[in-house]
């Protein structure tokens, strides 16, 4: 089974952070419940320098870390076949017969 | 009408090239072409600005490298011309050199005749080829214009305008996108933003600026091509401002709500149609004690006129005189409205002051509705009422008992013999009198509880043997009413005004009772001492007095 990295960058606790967590919570409960889906969450706010790493410019962020290529995406997670193809997820693995 | 003909500019050409050019160009029909023959470039300047001119014929040789103002010539002051060149062969290395300059053809200068079919071909695919390329460059021309309009109106924007690339790096910033996220072009373009995704029209974002501080923007994406490739325009509008009022709006209707949740009056907002547009929760929780669990009829979308017309008898009786009073303030007839009426519910009785105001506010006319709860208001009131009514009637009643006083104290007759020349029990006799007062209390209780529960009983014995006591301490009428007031007031100190009333009521009774037994005991007293009847020895006394 593949693993699948995530990161959340969201600036402070507001709705739209809220929103985007729930949204992510739910692509990695439903869609990705077959792999071992690892998701950090990164309050800028607390976090700046992990930020300024990764050079956000704007919050909800997501970065997919693996599998490789990474993917970033930036918005609103609540559409998520499009963030799904947008990160080209889930991975598509030669004999994997899962999906 | 004969076409105006076409000058066709030579300069420094042979005669022998020029007379074979003048044979080659008459087989051409039309236009017309007729030949200026000049010296040099310089000379030739004066003819460029002539509508008519065909194209130049430029001969070259080996002394023109020298001379540098051709090239400038047909790359500038000619620009707009066709320009052929003559050179003497095939070979001749100046082709090149002219061609970088920008001449269309050349013309080999022992080549030229009416014989050789190609010098007009020459000529005719120069001239074509020319207005093609003008008509491309006029249309380049246009195309940068509009890409430069284009530009400015996207470098003009008060949006943040950001291209990216299908893996969402940063391929275009105008200036307003480099003042949002506090980043210049330099450090934007080629940096990952991440590929945009909106469910809708637009999304909201927390734009992390440089300096440290974030702005709220609201993100639109279109697909475009950038570069012949997929690409999308972002566009970031700074909504920080907008949020804050929002949030300020909230913070204020939050703060308005709470209050309004805070009173016990049922408050309803309504539009001029009558519609339900808000209301607090003592209305909620009122609307559905009364039966409205759902809101259906006093929700808010309810029509609360329409809730009013609908109101039975049993319920508001008076709801249409309630509606007319909301209209007249609606109309702006009155003020305000008040109106007091009895609400039967579930729940019981109940009394409110329904009050209605007009909604100052510039957006929607509309109405204000309280209605308060007065029941115990209304219930104090009457209770004050009834207290004031009986202590008239006590009033009265004190009246009523001096004017039978007085009526006893006429002269004595054989049915009404009384002591004479005697003063009042409560002076002469205190204790006989404050026990007179206990022994009539306790009767009054009885009275009550005989009432109160209704019991089958009788006060006669009590009532005889009080007026046998009073009778031996030689009591007179007055001293029965004087007892009764005494005792009336006593109780009126704590006892509720029901029960002081069925004092009064059971009183007024005992009273004439007891005057009725003590006259009994004085016409016994009169009879026995006329040996007709044995009495103790009170009637013995008294007789002695008398």
């Amino acid at each position: 089974m593949s693993k699948i990295s995530l990161r959340l960058f969201i600036a402070g606790r507001t709705s739209r952070s809220e929103r985007a967590i729930a949204n992510l919570r739910r692509i990695c409960e439903q869609e990705l419940e077959d792999y071992q889906c690892e998701l950090v969450v990164i309050d800028v706010l607390a976090d700046p320098q992990q930020a300024e790493i990764e050079k956000i410019l704007a919050t909800p962020t997501l970065i997919k870390d693996e599998p490789l290529p990474r993917r970033r995406v930036i918005g609103d997670l609540s559409n998520i076949a499009d963030v799904l193809t947008a990160l080209n997820l889930p991975p598509y693995i030669e004999g994997d017969l899962v999906r | 009408m004969t076409e105006a003909a076409h000058s066709f500019v030579l300069i420094g050409v042979d005669k022998s090239v020029i007379n074979q050019l003048q044979e080659v160009l008459s087989q051409i029909e039309a236009p017309r072409f007729r030949l200026v023959t000049v010296r040099d470039v310089s000379e030739a300047q004066q003819y460029l600005s002539e509508d008519l001119i065909a194209a130049v014929v430029l001969s070259l040789d080996q002394d023109i490298e020298n001379e540098t103002d051709i090239p400038s010539f047909v790359q500038t002051q000619a620009s707009h011309i066709p320009v052929i060149a003559l050179v003497e062969n095939e070979e001749d290395p100046l082709i090149h050199q002219a061609f970088r300059w920008g001449i269309q053809d050349y013309l080999i200068r022992d080549a030229i005749g009416i014989g050789s079919p190609s010098t007009v071909q020459i000529i005719r695919n120069a001239l074509d080829r020319h207005r093609i390329q003008q008509k491309l460059r006029y249309s380049i021309a246009q195309a940068e214009a509009s890409t430069a309009r284009l530009l400015t109106i996207i470098n003009k924007n008060a949006d943040g305008i950001i291209v990216v690339d299908r893996e969402g790096h940063v391929q275009f910033v105008n200036p307003a996108a480099e003042t949002l996220l506090g980043r210049s072009a330099e450090r934007l373009l080629g940096q990952a933003f991440g590929f945009p995704i909106i469910d809708g029209n637009r999304t909201e974002l927390d734009i992390l600026r440089n300096d440290g501080e974030i702005f709220v923007a609201e993100m639109r994406v279109v697909e475009t091509h950038w570069e012949n490739d997929l690409a999308y325009v972002v566009s970031l509008r700074d909504i920080t401002e907008r949020k804050r009022n929002q949030e300020a709006l909230r913070d204020a209707e939050a703060f308005s709500r709470a209050i309004l949740n805070s009173l016990t009056t049922h408050i309803a907002v309504v539009d001029e149609h009558g519609t339900i547009v808000a209301v607090n929760e003592a209305w909620l929780i009122f609307t559905a004690e009364s039966g409205d669990t759902l809101q259906e009829h006093t929700g808010v979308g309810a029509n609360y006129f329409e809730a009013l017309r609908n109101a039975s008898k049993e319920s508001m009786g008076q709801a249409p005189e309630a509606l007319q009073g909301i209209h007249t303030v609606l109309n702006g007839e009155q003020p305000s409205f008040e109106l007091e009426y009895a609400h039967r519910s579930p729940l019981g009785d109940h009394w409110f002051l329904m009050r209605v105001v007009p909604l100052q506010s510039d957006r929607q006319p509309g109405l204000v509705i309280a209605h308060s709860d007065i029941t115990d208001q209304k219930r104090a009131a009457k209770a004050r009422a009834e207290a004031e009514a009986l202590r008239e009637r006590m009033l009265e009643q004190e009246r009523e008992m001096k004017s039978f006083e007085h009526f006893s104290a006429l002269p004595a007759t054989e049915a009404t013999v009384r002591p004479a020349g005697l003063g009042s029990l409560r002076e002469r006799d205190p204790d006989a009198f404050n026990a007179a007062v206990d022994n009539y209390t306790a009767m009054l209780e009885k009275a009550l509880k005989l009432r109160a529960y209704k019991i089958e009983g009788s006060l006669e014995p009590e009532i005889e043997h009080l007026a046998r006591m009073m009778g031996q301490v030689q009591s007179s009428p007055r001293d029965v009413v004087e007892l009764h007031l005494t005792a009336i007031r006593k109780q009126s100190a704590t006892a509720t005004p029901q029960k002081l009333q069925v004092y009064m009521e059971e009183g007024r009774v005992l009273v004439l009772e007891l005057m009725g037994n003590l006259t009994s005991f004085y016409r016994s007293y009169v009879l026995s001492a006329q040996g007709l009847v044995n009495r103790g020895p009170a009637e013995s006394r008294n007789q002695s007095r008398r």
